[in-house]
């Protein structure tokens, strides 16, 4: 960056950021317990200036994080005349600047092309709908291999789907998804429909093992969003 | 009720939900509802908003300790905020910079008169942070100017409270020493007194943290800068820096930097390091913490009173004292404001009074400060 | 929530996708076929399933909410329809009469149905859509035309995040200001793209003497004014008209926004009670 940014207060040219010494990591016996337990906690409505949000928190064995989804509009759109919403997503990094801008606007990418098929934009002409992924915090507890974005897609989707229930936004189903070995598979229809597939890592003979799995947490996570919606 | 001509003509009134003429028309909403002697957040006019507080969740210090070597959180402070609706996440992260004077001279004049001259400037004895001030709502872009601000009246307000003093930011920095059988080991300086043989390995540079503030602002309801301050002040009371090292090959190392072809010039480069696991709590000068609270002064429109009798408007007062200003309608309405930071024992170290709207008088500010003494006793008491 | 005898039971409370009714359900009752026709309305989309083999047409949530029935009554081009299709069926040698009926299944959100009991149809988040009241704020006028800024659908639940506040497009509040304060208010909120814009032409201000209408003497900027939504217009603005009673400024303060608020007295003068000051405006139903 050689344009210097006055807008903001950046401290003193020459500080360098706090490296920690790398002490090399201790080497743990890749315990591969599949009962990878996770207790998850959605809740909705708690950002005042936004039309709908929500809240989720999962921890598990090997991960705790916690991310809000916040939807704003439908907002007026300028210039042409357009008969449906546009959606646009953004994925913010949060007090952990652990994902690159590149990484996030990959999965935000990803992520619009599933709700243009689960929003009823046809609902919204000239306008715009724009929804916002805060990442709050996102620690490991251990090394393994879930801890890349890619795991936390799923949850993404559990959260801009539950703030646009909340909004009042017409949605043709609860969209939610699942994580095995990279791969992402977003459902709708009690899993008859895929609405987005992502793929990261691992290798490509496992699918449809992984399409069952995501399948399971899709049903799970549904069934957690009907509750939080369904109560008064 | 209007009169034309000895003809008395009924209006009649166009009635609208509370919420639709709160869009509307926002003073008037206001207007009515401070009639009724209550605000359109339903507080009382001088009535604060609760404020709940969650420290070092977020902080790399709240990490059990068998993870802290391999943490990669730089997060070395953090407070979650909630006021009302809104909630405040502010993180603390740090970074190193060195600096020009070297840390032990020999050269004792040369010390006696640079403390003179900073004894001249009171403000350069302390320290400030970098704040970074984030308000969610639903734009990207360039910062608006809230919250650039925000940011630097926060920066200035730290500097010139005198919280953070310029010592408290030294780096007491160790020597990693690597013996025979490659086994690392880190020696810090002020921990052992009486090791002579360290002494040598003291460096002749100075180096001090420089602390960043991020802080992010959701579901925002009304003025900002009070909460971020009272965030920012949490977070930094339970900021710990970490120890920090250099090994022991570094400590004279210089090299050669040619730097675009001119002039040839020495850059002496250290890798300085921090500690995974060791960690002193950052010093602020305790008696100078102060929390902020905010006011508004707004006078009432006689016009727009919902009374039924009509003598009782004589006595009630033309303007009335609001704390805490939140809701959109009261931040658009009220443009006379008094922000105040002070402590419980009413020593203040910013006071900021804007008048535009109703005329602030030595009663309301008497008023205001009163009230900020013990907004800043109750929230002296959260930690 | 079973009305009309449909011989299955409703969803009280639904969830987006949730399944609430096939498109035809058939009742056999005395003498004639029931038929009821539902179709979808506010909340609701027609979606396609494949049970056993067939591909069945069905409405299915897209809200949270209670799920509300109305039976529309035909026009009459659907009535002719209607009775086309049942000769047809005589025709066929089918004996039994046959009566359609057509019922619009929504969704209502729970939160606005239950405390405003006096509006009848209300909405959370509904863009502005022909016919529909909006209630506007003039943002600039020409000869020609008001620019306005929709701030509210009337009936319907104001959104949350188009205000001032939230947005920060007022003026500088305490400690430390908010958004545009570096631009004059009217410029700022409608320059920031946050509010859906719309058009009153000269020729849709009034009814009547329809081409000698002044805009300035009908509405000032800063007037609230009470309009019905023409059509969707361009890509930027609605076009909408006060050609009606009802329709027209609502709430107007004297002297350009500086003065105090001003009453109706006609049809098309306001007056200031404190002062006697009147202004020319074109009112809203001010008797």
């Amino acid at each position: 960056m050689n344009v210097q940014d006055r807008r903001r207060l950046l401290g003193p040219a020459n500080a360098r950021p706090i490296a920690f010494s790398a002490e090399k990591p201790v080497v743990e016996e890749p315990e591969k317990d599949q009962d990878k337990q996770e207790s998850i906690s959605l809740r909705k409505g708690l950002i005042e200036n936004s039309n709908g949000s929500s809240l989720i928190e999962v921890s598990s064995k090997d991960r705790q994080f916690s991310l809000m989804a916040s939807v704003y509009g439908p907002r007026a759109l300028r210039g042409s005349f357009t008969s449906m919403a546009s959606i646009s997503i953004q994925l913010q990094n949060g007090s952990q600047e652990k994902y690159g801008p590149t990484q996030l606007r990959e999965v935000a990418t990803f992520l619009t092309s599933v709700f243009n098929a689960v929003v009823n934009r046809s609902r919204y002409p000239k306008s715009g709908i724009d929804i916002f992924v805060y990442l709050t915090y996102d620690r490991d507890l251990s090394q393994s291999s879930s801890s890349n974005i890619s795991a936390l897609i799923p949850h993404c989707i559990t959260g801009i789907t539950l703030a646009l229930a909340d909004a009042g936004i017409e949605i043709l189903d609860l969209a939610s998804g699942g994580y095995h070995n990279g791969n992402v598979f977003s459902f709708i229809k009690n899993g008859d429909e895929i609405t987005g597939f992502w793929k990261d890592e691992g290798v490509s003979n496992d699918i449809s093992d992984s399409l069952e799995i995501c399948r399971q947490s899709y049903i799970r996570y549904k069934s957690l969003m009907v509750s939080t919606l369904m109560q008064k | 009720m209007t009169e034309v001509d000895t003809e008395t003509l009924e209006v009649h009134p166009i009635t609208f939900p509370p919420q639709v003429l709160a869009r509307i028309s926002p003073e008037l909403s206001l207007q009515r509802h401070l009639s009724l002697g209550i605000r359109p957040c339903l507080r009382k006019f001088e009535e604060f908003r609760d404020v709940h507080i969650n420290q070092e969740t977020l902080s790399r210090y709240n990490l059990p300790d068998e993870l802290l070597p391999t943490a990669n959180s730089g997060i070395l402070g953090s407070n979650v905020l909630k006021c009302g609706k809104t909630f405040v996440i502010t993180s603390i992260t740090g970074g190193i910079v060195e600096e020009t004077l070297p840390v032990e001279t020999d050269n004792l004049g040369e010390e006696e008169l640079l403390d003179m001259s900073e004894k001249r400037d009171e403000i350069s004895k302390y320290a400030s942070v970098f704040p970074i001030v984030e308000v969610e709502r639903g734009r990207v872009g360039a910062p608006t100017d809230e919250e650039m601000t925000v940011s630097q009246k926060l920066h200035d307000c730290v500097l010139h409270s005198g919280i953070i003093p310029k010592s408290a930011l030294n780096v007491k920095c160790g020597v990693r020493t690597t013996d025979t059988e490659g086994n690392k080991t880190v020696f810090y300086p002020d921990e052992q007194e009486d090791d002579v043989t360290l002494k040598q390995l003291q460096q002749q540079k100075k180096w001090a943290y420089v602390l960043y503030a991020k802080i992010v602002v959701f579901s925002r309801t009304g003025p900002v800068f009070d909460l971020c301050w009272n965030s920012l002040i949490f977070a930094l009371r339970n900021t710990r820096l970490p120890r920090a090292f250099i090994d022991e090959r570094a400590t004279d190392l210089t090299m050669t930097v040619r730097t675009r072809g001119r002039s040839a010039t020495i850059k002496e480069t250290y890798d300085i390091l921090c500690d995974p696991k060791k960690s002193v709590q950052l010093k602020l000068v305790e008696p100078k913490i102060g929390y902020a609270s905010s006011y508004g002064l707004i006078d009432l429109d006689p016009e727009a009173q919902i009374n039924d009798d009509e003598d009782e408007d004589m006595d009630q007062p033309s303007s009335i004292l609001l704390a805490d200003i939140d809701t959109e309608a009261e931040e658009t309405c009220i443009h006379s404001t008094i922000s105040i930071i002070g402590d419980s024992k009413g020593n203040l170290s910013n006071v900021t009074l804007v008048g535009g709207g109703a005329k602030i008088t030595p009663e309301a500010i008497k008023r205001s400060l009163l009230l900020s003494k013990q907004r800043s006793s109750d929230l002296s008491t959260r930690l | 929530m079973n009305p009309e005898g449909i011989p299955f039971e409703f969803p009280d409370r639904v969830f987006p996708g949730q399944l609430i009714c096939p498109e035809y359900e058939v009742k056999q009752q005395d003498e004639v076929d029931l038929v009821f026709k539902f179709n979808s309305g506010q909340g609701t989309r027609f979606q396609s399933f494949k049970y056993d083999g067939t591909t069945v047409n069905a409405i299915t949530a897209t809200l949270v909410g209670n799920v509300k029935i109305t039976e529309t009554t035909c026009d009459s081009t659907a009535n002719a329809d209607q009775k086309a299709s049942e000769e047809k069926l005589q025709s066929q040698g089918e004996v039994r009469k046959r009566i359609v009926k057509d019922m619009v299944v929504s969704v209502a959100q729970n939160d606005i149905s239950e405390t405003k009991c006096n509006v009848n149809d209300d909405f959370a988040n509904n863009l502005p859509k022909e016919d529909d009241i909006v209630l506007t704020r003039v943002t600039r006028i020409s000869l020609q035309r008001a620019n306005v800024e929709i701030l509210a659908v009337e009936n319907q639940a104001v959104p949350v995040d188009s205000g001032i506040g939230s947005n920060g497009s007022g003026i500088v509040a305490a400690g430390g200001g908010s958004g545009a304060a570096t631009f004059s208010i009217a410029q700022a909120s409608s320059d920031l793209g946050e509010t859906f814009r719309g058009l009153i032409r000269s020729q849709d201000v009034r009814a009547t003497e329809r081409d000698t209408v002044k805009i300035i003497d009908s509405f000032k900027p800063g007037d609230i004014v009470r309009a019905q939504v023409l059509s969707l217009g361009d890509g930027t603005n609605y076009y909408l008209t006060t050609a009606r009673n009802d329709l027209g400024v609502v709430f107007a303060r004297a002297v350009n926004g500086t003065g105090g608020l001003m009453y109706a007295i006609d049809w098309q003068t306001m007056a200031v009670p404190s002062t006697g000051a009147t202004e020319k405006r074109k009112c809203a139903k001010p008797f």
